[in-house]
């Protein structure tokens, strides 16, 4: 009997050691912890040059109850104290901006006094009080304010004192630029039982700033620029076109404050909305006069985006960011019971410092183009970004992405699925490049079972090092560009060591909307762990190009032992593994990068070049690619998928992006039940008629204008577009089925015409 | 001037505006703002390329802002009739959607929808119950149609039209509200004629249980279960009656003919809440759920295209917020009411849907090298389109080019064609090697006569009998050879078994796994025609074999306090022996299936039964000897068996169920008790 006891115990005690050390192994030890950036607005300006301001001098109308506070070359800012409303004067056009209508009595204009507290209101807050979200108004709530003065500025201390919150605003001028500035040390929630039992628990969820800077009724010639997905602009029409709102978070959804998300049962699924990869909106009230640029230039990951129309809330078209200091989420209570849940809350506001520029745009400059080339001058002034030297390509080049392995649930558990061999992927470049496509830019994806995600590794069912090694030869021999697909930041199916936890300690599932799958994402501390465990294989396998892919989408709020994550910090770690693997000598390409990523690429995949096709909008322009344009590579979205070839080559060429297609060896049968199953055709022999068509077509315009900026946009008539070059050459869309007359040219339906 | 330009362009955008519509982009979406959706041959949903992509809104018709729109009808000649219950008026717009003209009549007061026929407009009133009828070409009001004299209507049966469908006799079809019976068939006159159509009742599974021990009184006192009321109707040009029902998911949509046979499949690809119906020009059928899903099926029911959705947070052009209603003209394009969002939303078809609806004129006029040509052309768009694939496949069979065709239907994994392709193949193959196959049969036969003629001469088979006895002493390989004795002498061979330990544990341990292995094996390679794939073999594979463990351990406890003598090895060895006829069967099988089409499947079924009969009759005389039973105790013994399985698996589902919970209390407690300790 004892022999028993002792054999079982020997093997309890084996059993648990190998638990014990799969549960250590398992877990990389790293701590979080890093620095968000700090904000450097005070040393860059966007509209540093006051040519031409001083004579201007034209007047306008400023109420008495607005107070000159400070004034430069440029600007003038006036103050309402009451309701810390501002006025800015722009004297290089005479333009005067007011943060609501001075010209409308609002309660004579019908509305109550809490609509009219909003409007006048320079910032207002969303609280919870208790689990209900409600607005609180600076003139509704009766906060105090105190104001201190500066030279450029001033400082207001603005206490919600019902709500016991209370944080300062400083609004300064920098020359031709206004920075509104809160920061977060300055914000307190300062009742001292705030989530200790029996307490009303008013906490800050947002701040909302200046909702009504640069709004208006109507203007003639006036309309918002929108940063969804490529760029829209809205027309400031007396009545609008439809009566709706739009609201998107800046870089997309935070899924730390989400629940647990279910698939529909049939896999299907409603089409995300474009993201927002700009930290900017426009307000152009009068094209080639006055035009204003705002840019969530801090905290921009918490920005929420909002448009509203007129005839929503209000009389009035509005553009404002608010911010993300704290969201409800769904702590479950119950491991089986979905429905069991409570409301939870961070004990503490978002750690970031709010910082939000505006910057007032003149004559030329007053339309989408002169917003899109300002934000790209103020990238260039605040992270040094770069335009290359010299052009990298002399031809029209195309992306091949070629998806090598897959997996999937096999016979006996999950196997490797051979979509390309190395092999295959080096034929059919030499098949591609025999038929004259000759500038390709070659991408390998493989799906690696360990890891659950795409990562590098050389399998022995593609062929192995040899193969592998051989591929990458031939490229370098043949001069393609070469490179490697990773993403970081995400494993498919199940979580993995590395994945996040979210607010509510469960792990960070997400949809994937566009492939129906479950995705994890990882927390953003092991990026860099990951890059360091890869670079010695990048090196020994000679590839110097990454393909990145997931950083777009992977900010959120998290839980981290006890701590929690910011998506700042997120932001942080992400440039922290680019900046090493820069280092390291890897030039990176990425798909669909948010703004403050755009220093770190050479290439940019993915480019948007739709819009969400909101109803309300009158045309979407190419807001991101006129801020790229001539800085880095644009390469479309996979073209396979496209059912309108003809308008989406005359999109690649209005909006100067090269063609990209996604190819597999075998058959695309092969990746059917597979992650890569939103592919649904990835044969050459199926596609060669297509990529044939895109290439020749988009490179007879794009050749002509290659490693050149696109200075100038412009709609000329509905479905007829002039696009400008800095190398003076003009390129002329026409989408509609009827020929089109431009001056002396004649253009075909739906052709291009190069001047 | 650019002003003027301006200025020009706004009143001309106004003009058009007070036409007929309101919104036009400056440029047509590049894609569209949903995920378009087809289904394989297995009826599973996949993604595809746009079928349709949305054009223009219409809010305006005529200066009046559309209140409630209800339904919308395109006629023979492509003019749209849209119906306004607030406005109590029907629009008649051209084939480019401008206004024609508008229908109304003091006697409207809450119209629903229409119906038009080359020679009259039916318009229904819910709220009269009353259907008019008015001259196509003056609009003049010819005559209503109130609820029939019938007596089954007289005694009370609702007449609630609100959806009809005409043929080509003037017969009236009319979808009333709560008529439980159906459709509801009228003639010309408005005469009864009779019920059609009604969907089969559905009692759920414990209301039937409990009516079987209820009394009728009892019964009556419950709530009756009533069929589900189709909520749409359509008809095609030869006469098919098509209803569309919201309250089902499985088969929302039914085609009928004049019999009242549903012709569209029992498992469809559907959802909850659809809400209209309509006939397109290639005997494809649209629909539209209430949650902005839009349907498109073939001639037979199967799923071509889903896209749409319902938009939550934002509106996108071409997603729709409460769509009611839905119909195509003859150039495919689709036309939705929006009833949340008050307007009409306008779809045209993209290059890609195009070519499929052709290719399946094309196929089905019998023009296949057309139809060839177009599949092909869809093939570039999407290479995962099955229909396109067994299009393909067909149309190479009819070339002759059988390998071609087998490729394609196998890709479709359409076992029909795979089987005709594979039996053209194999005729060929036999024509051409017919000189080669009855050489080699002659030669083998020829080759045994020989053989017993050597042998009876050299007795050589016996020397090498003798010599193969050497192999028989190594014992494993003997106790596994036994399995052929066992299988020719059952009932010695249990008795040696039981008696005279004639298998070892580790025989009958290799037997179960070499059983294992075949299973695995007959998945993977038999015959695909007739081995049904899932994702995930292991799985099916772990049940069988944890049925199997359960099985001889709830057979041994019985048996062990119902006097079987048998002790466990006897049962583990026995059973072994038994299911040994799958180690003969099984490999032969797995080959032979291979040369097998669908016609002859017989003979891969029958052996199957066979091997299970066999297994059946061995288990059951194992049970029988090895415990010493009588042929009744053992049925017995069988199905006590059987119930024990049921308790011990219950009683594992629930240790699991509890079990898993109490580790995730356990978890939870430690996870929670460590991130204090970690914070302190």
């Amino acid at each position: 009997m004892a022999a028993k006891m002792i054999k079982y115990g020997i093997i309890l005690i084996i059993a648990v050691l190998l638990g014990v050390g799969y549960w250590l192994n398992g877990l990389p030890d790293v701590k979080y912890g890093i620095a968000a950036p700090v904000s450097n607005y005070k040393d860059i300006t966007v509209n540093d040059k006051p040519a031409g301001c001083s004579g201007n001098d034209v007047k306008t109308e400023i109420p008495d109850s607005f107070a000159k506070v400070a004034g430069n070359d440029q600007l003038e800012l006036y103050l309402e104290e009451e309701s810390v409303a501002i006025a800015v004067k722009d004297k290089c056009n005479g333009h005067t901006w007011f943060s609501y209508d001075v010209s409308k009595d609002m309660e004579e204009a019908g509305y109550n006094a809490e609509m009219t507290a909003y409007i006048k209101s320079g910032l207002s807050i969303i609280t919870y009080d208790k689990f209900t979200p409600g607005r609180r108004t600076i003139l509704g709530d009766q906060a105090t304010k105190t104001y201190q003065r500066r030279d450029d500025g001033f400082i207001a201390t603005i206490d919600f004192e019902k709500a016991k919150i209370r944080f300062d605003v400083v609004v300064t001028l920098q020359q031709g630029d206004v920075v509104v500035q809160i920061p977060r040390e300055s914000i307190k929630e300062y009742n001292a039982n705030l989530w200790k039992a029996g307490n009303e628990d008013i906490s800050l969820s947002e701040i909302i700033v200046y909702p009504f800077f640069g709004s208006a009724t109507h203007k003639d010639n006036g309309y918002m620029v929108i940063p969804d997905g490529a760029g829209a602009i809205v027309k400031l029409d007396k009545t609008p076109k439809h009566a709706a709102g739009y609201s998107a978070p800046v870089y997309g959804t935070d899924p730390g404050y989400e629940g647990s998300m279910e698939l529909s049962a049939k896999g299907v699924v409603v089409k995300p909305e474009e993201r927002i990869s700009l930290p900017i909106y426009g307000i152009i009230h009068d094209a080639r006069h006055a035009g204003m640029l705002v840019i969530a230039e801090s905290g921009d990951s918490y920005a929420t985006y909002n448009y509203v129309s007129s005839g929503m809330q209000t009389n009035y078209y509005q553009s404002y960011f608010s911010y993300t200091y704290r969201k409800e989420y769904p702590q479950f209570q119950s491991r089986v019971n979905k429905d069991q849940l409570v409301l939870g809350f961070q004990e503490k506001p978002n750690s970031f410092d709010l910082v939000q520029r505006y910057v007032f745009l003149r004559g030329d400059q007053a339309n989408y183009v002169g917003v899109a080339k300002t934000f790209r001058d103020f990238l260039v002034k605040k992270d040094g970004w770069h335009r290359p030297t010299a052009p990298k390509h002399d031809k029209m080049p195309m992306k091949i992405d070629f998806i090598n392995n897959e997996v999937t649930d096999g016979t006996l558990g999950v196997e490797n699925v051979t979509a390309t061999s190395y092999k295959q992927a080096q034929e059919i470049v030499r098949k591609m490049a025999d038929k004259g496509f000759s500038r390709l830019n070659v991408t390998f994806k493989s799906f690696i079972k360990k890891d659950a995600a795409y990562r590098f590794d050389v399998l022995r069912n593609l062929g192995g090092k040899e193969a592998f090694r051989e591929a990458a030869d031939y490229f370098a021999s043949q001069h393609i560009k070469f490179n490697q697909y990773v993403d970081y930041s995400r494993s498919y199916f199940e979580a993995t060591p590395y994945t996040a936890s979210k607010l509510n300690r469960q792990a960070m599932g997400v949809i994937n909307e566009n492939k129906s799958v479950y995705n994890y994402l990882n927390n953003p501390k092991y990026f860099k762990v990951l890059a360091e465990n890869d670079l010695k294989a990048y090196q020994q396998y000679g590839i110097h190009s990454l393909a990145f892919d997931g950083f777009g989408s992977s900010l959120f709020t998290h839980y981290d032992h006890g701590s929690i994550g910011y998506s700042n910090e997120g932001m942080a770690y992400v440039e922290d593994v680019l900046k090493y693997l820069g280092d390291n000598g890897i030039e990176i390409g990425m798909y669909l990068p948010d703004a403050y990523l755009y220093k770190y690429i050479s290439e940019f995949y993915d480019t948007p070049i739709s819009s969400s096709e909101l109803i309300f909008i009158d045309a979407t322009i190419p807001l991101v690619p006129l801020v790229v344009s001539g800085y880095a590579d644009m390469y479309a979205p996979y073209m396979n998928s496209s059912s309108n070839d003809t308008d989406a080559m005359l999109r690649l060429i209005e909006f100067g992006v090269y063609p990209s297609f996604v190819l597999t060896g075998e058959s695309t049968y092969s990746i059917k039940y597979t992650a890569s199953h939103d592919v649904f055709t990835s044969e050459l022999q199926y596609l060669e008629d297509r990529i044939d068509f895109y290439y020749s077509s988009a490179s007879k315009a794009l050749n002509e204008v290659i490693g050149h900026e696109m200075i100038n946009h412009t709609i000329l008539d509905a479905g007829v577009v002039l696009v400008e070059y800095d190398n003076g050459k003009k390129i002329l869309i026409n989408y509609n089925d009827s020929e089109y007359r431009y001056g002396d040219v004649k253009m075909k339906s739906k052709g291009f015409v190069i001047l | 001037m650019q002003k003027r330009t301006m200025m020009l362009s706004l009143t001309l955008f106004s003009f058009v505006v007070l036409l007929y519509c309101c919104t036009s982009p400056v440029y047509a979406a590049v894609d569209a703002p949903y995920f378009t959706y087809t289904s394989d041959s297995k009826g599973f949903v996949i993604m595809t390329q746009a079928a349709y992509t949305p054009t223009v809104q219409i809010s305006t018709i005529n200066g009046q802002k559309l209140e409630t729109p209800e339904h919308v009808f395109v006629d023979d000649q492509d003019n749209v009739y849209i119906t306004d219950s607030t406005l109590s008026k029907v629009f008649i717009l051209d084939p480019q959607y401008r206004f024609v003209k508008e229908l109304t009549n003091d006697k409207f007061k809450a119209i629903k929808s229409t119906f038009v026929t080359d020679q009259f407009i039916y318009v229904v009133d819910t709220s009269l119950n009353v259907i008019f009828v008015l001259d196509k070409a003056t609009h003049q009001l010819l005559k209503e149609i109130g609820k029939p004299d019938s007596p089954i209507f007289q005694e009370g049966y609702e007449f609630s039209p609100t959806h009809i469908a005409v043929d080509v006799r003037g017969n009236i079809y009319v979808r009333s509200t709560g008529s439980v019976n159906g459709l509801i068939m009228l003639n010309g006159d408005g005469e009864f004629v009779t019920f059609f159509g009604a969907n089969p009742m559905q009692t759920p599974l414990l209301d039937r249980l409990r009516s079987f021990f209820l009394t009728k009184t009892q019964q009556d006192k419950i709530k009756k279960v009533l069929p589900d009321v189709p909520s749409n109707i359509a008809i095609d040009k030869t006469g098919f009656i098509y209803t569309v029902t919201s309250s089902v998911e499985d088969n929302p949509v039914k085609k009928f003919n004049v019999s009242g046979k549903n012709y569209f499949p029992d498992k469809m690809v559907g959802m909850f809440s659809m809400e209209s119906v309509w006939v397109g020009q290639h005997h494809n059928v649209f629909s539209v759920s209430s949650d902005g899903w839009i349907f498109e099926y073939d001639t037979n029911g199967n799923l071509l295209f889903l896209f749409g959705g319902k938009d939550f947070t934002s509106s996108r052009l071409g997603l729709l917020n409460r769509p009611v209603a839905l119909a195509s003209n003859s150039s495919d394009e689709l036309i939705v009411v929006d009833q949340g969002l008050k307007l009409l939303q306008c779809y045209r078809p993209t290059e890609f849907s195009n070519a499929v609806h052709q290719a399946m004129d094309a196929y089905q006029d019998g023009d296949y090298d057309k139809s060839k040509k177009l599949w092909e052309y869809t093939l570039k768009y999407n290479s995962l389109f099955d229909n396109a694939h067994v299009g393909l496949g067909n149309a190479y069979l009819r070339e002759g080019n059988a390998s071609g065709a087998l490729a394609e239907f196998e890709y479709a994994k359409h076992n029909n064609g795979m089987s005709e392709a594979f039996w053209e193949i194999r005729q060929g193959w036999l024509q051409n090697n017919l000189g080669v196959v009855f050489s080699i049969l002659l030669t083998l036969i020829l080759g045994s006569y020989a053989s017993k003629w050597l042998n009876r001469r050299y007795g050589y088979v016996s020397r090498i009998g003798s010599k193969l006895q050497v192999v028989r002493r190594v014992k494993i390989i003997d106790n596994l050879l036994y399995m052929f004795t066992f299988l020719r002498h059952p009932l010695d061979g249990l008795y040696h078994i039981k008696y005279e330990n004639r298998v070892s544990r580790l025989s009958s341990t290799v037997i179960y796994v070499l059983v294992t292995i075949l299973l695995i094996v007959h998945y993977e390679y038999a015959n695909p025609l007739f081995v049904k794939k899932q994702d995930y073999f292991l799985y099916t594979l772990m049940i069988m074999v944890g049925l199997a463990v359960l099985w001889m351990l709830s057979n041994y406890l019985i048996c062990s306090i119902t006097d079987g003598e048998g002790k466990f090895r006897d049962v583990y060895n026995a059973t072994a022996y038994s299911i040994s006829p799958l180690i003969v069967i099984l490999p032969p099988l797995i080959l032979f299936s291979r040369g097998l089409t669908l016609e002859q499947s017989v003979f891969y079924d029958l052996p199957i039964q066979a091997m299970i009969l066999w297994i059946a009759f061995l288990m059951f005389f194992m049970i029988k000897d090895i415990h010493n039973y009588e042929a009744g105790e053992t049925v017995d013994v069988i199905f006590r068996s059987l119930f024990t399985m049921l308790v011990i698996g219950l009683f594992l589902f629930v240790f699991y169920s509890i079990g898993s919970q109490f580790l995730g209390f356990l978890h939870d407690v430690v996870t929670e008790a460590g991130s204090r300790w970690q914070r302190k």
